[in-house]
């Protein structure tokens, strides 16, 4: 009975122990790709952390790690689905509500809010910079709009602008979709704001091509890809 | 042989471990099929622990099947509520009642205040009006959010003895386990139909859950 005990104590170790290595190899790429650098095995990383996300996210605290979960999640995530974004000719993108101005008056509707484009929040930009690649713009006032908005556009891949943990949690729930999030600089779902050249430049890695063929940034003039352009993002 | 000892010692252990975690699964799984039949949840501390070890690989197991994870969200919130049932009928006087801001009708003109959210201006057109005059003759903070982060501001704000949260499953059942993480005394009423827009609720629920708050006098 003992030597079997000890068999099973055995096993357990061994799985124990590979299961700490997943954990701390994954968590390893997730700073590294987090820190701007470059790693194999970014989707089973992912595929790791998400299993674990709530066990991580209540140790976090625990961890000698700086940057959030949300946040490294994300950047691990953008750049593992950064090739599948550049075939991407169908898209969408995804903008929270509390970007939009205090006095905003534009009315809600099924599909989000309707922005009458006034200027007086970055959500016109945004709108501009996604008729540009040709990607729809949604506002959204919550996650809840974007399976069904998924189900109905059917995108090839979606832009995700929002505070850093609602952008894991819906880049996780869309699964397979090719995602990539451009998390808000300032938080707080009231009078947020994000940083437009990186929604810019992760416009930039989509398929988008014009009549002549030519990508985006090229047709802006900015010359050839730049691969860094959206490193941290 | 003290290495043999060290592996036994494990491997019993682990029998034990494993033994209690697959009863704990079982015992979740079999709640959540009791909670799908009757709408009550037996042993809720037990389900809130044994829901809160399974949240993400239940979901993730739910995505990947394509199911909808609304029911496992409703079970833990129905669980968190019954386990914090004593401390909320037991609460102080400085509640919160918030609210989402989805509730609100299509062309609702409220204006939108950086710190407390939208401020109703009961023009009747949703229902929202009459549940905020009900609160504030309940003595409850009527908050209607426009996010979650403006709901924590606001309760570490006002220091809040007891908040009541109407929102959607998949946000309360989250935000009701990190309430009880923290001790704070909340009922959740989860929408009855979601989907951030024209969503409903069942206001009965929320004056019902207004009605129980710090009803019984103070320990």
């Amino acid at each position: 009975m003992w030597s079997v005990a000890e068999q099973i104590g055995r096993a357990v170790a061994a799985a124990a122990l590979a299961g700490l290595t997943c954990v701390a190899l994954s968590l390893a790429i997730a700073v590294r790709v987090g820190h701007g650098g470059s790693a194999p095995l970014k989707r089973f990383a992912l595929g790791v952390l998400e299993l674990l996300y709530l066990p991580l996210r209540m140790l976090w605290g625990a961890l000698p790690v700086k940057a959030p979960l949300d946040v490294l999640m994300v950047r691990l995530r953008n750049e593992a689905n950064r090739g599948r974004l550049a075939v991407a000719r169908r898209g969408l993108v995804l903008a929270p509500a509390c970007l939009r101005h205090l006095a905003c008056a534009a009315p809600s509707s099924r599909r989000g809010i309707q922005c009458g484009r006034c200027g007086l929040c970055k959500l016109q930009a945004i709108h501009e910079e996604g008729a540009r690649v040709g990607w729809r713009v949604f506002i959204l006032t919550g996650s809840a709009y974007v399976p069904r908005l998924v189900a109905e556009e059917r995108p090839e891949a979606a832009l995700l602008v929002a505070c850093a943990h609602e952008c894991n949690k819906v880049m996780m729930a869309l699964g397979r979709l090719p995602t990539y999030g451009v998390p808000l600089t300032r938080n707080g779902c009231v009078a947020t704001d994000v940083d437009l050249d990186r929604v810019r430049a992760a416009l930039r890695l989509s398929g988008w091509t014009d009549a002549n063929g030519a990508k985006a940034e090229e047709h802006e003039g900015t010359g050839r890809r730049n691969p860094t352009v959206c490193s941290t993002w | 042989m003290v290495l043999n000892l060290l592996f036994g010692a494990l491997g019993v252990l682990s029998l034990l471990a494993g033994a209690v975690l697959v009863c704990l699964v079982t015992t979740t799984v079999a709640l959540l099929v009791a909670y799908r039949r009757s709408g009550a949840v037996a042993w809720p501390r037990l389900a809130v622990l044994g829901g809160a070890l399974l949240q993400s690989p239940m979901a993730l197991v739910l995505r990947r099947l394509g199911r909808d994870g609304r029911l496992f969200d409703r079970f833990l919130i129905e669980a968190a509520n019954r386990v914090g049932a004593a401390a909320f009928s037991h609460a102080g006087p400085r509640r919160l009642l918030a609210v989402p801001q989805c509730l609100r009708a299509r062309d609702c003109r409220a204006r939108l205040d950086p710190r407390l959210g939208y401020r109703c201006v009961r023009c009747g057109k949703c229902r929202l009006g009459e549940l905020a005059e009900r609160a504030e003759r309940e003595g409850f903070y009527f908050c209607i959010a426009p996010g979650d982060g403006c709901v924590k501001r606001l309760a570490k704000e006002l220091g809040v003895d007891a908040a009541i949260g109407v929102a959607c499953a998949a946000e309360l059942s989250g935000a009701m386990l990190a309430g009880l993480r923290m001790g704070v005394a909340a009922r959740g009423v989860p929408l009855a139909s979601d989907g951030c827009f024209e969503t409903t609720a069942d206001l009965d629920l929320v004056t019902e859950a207004m009605t129980q708050c710090g009803a019984s006098p103070s320990r």
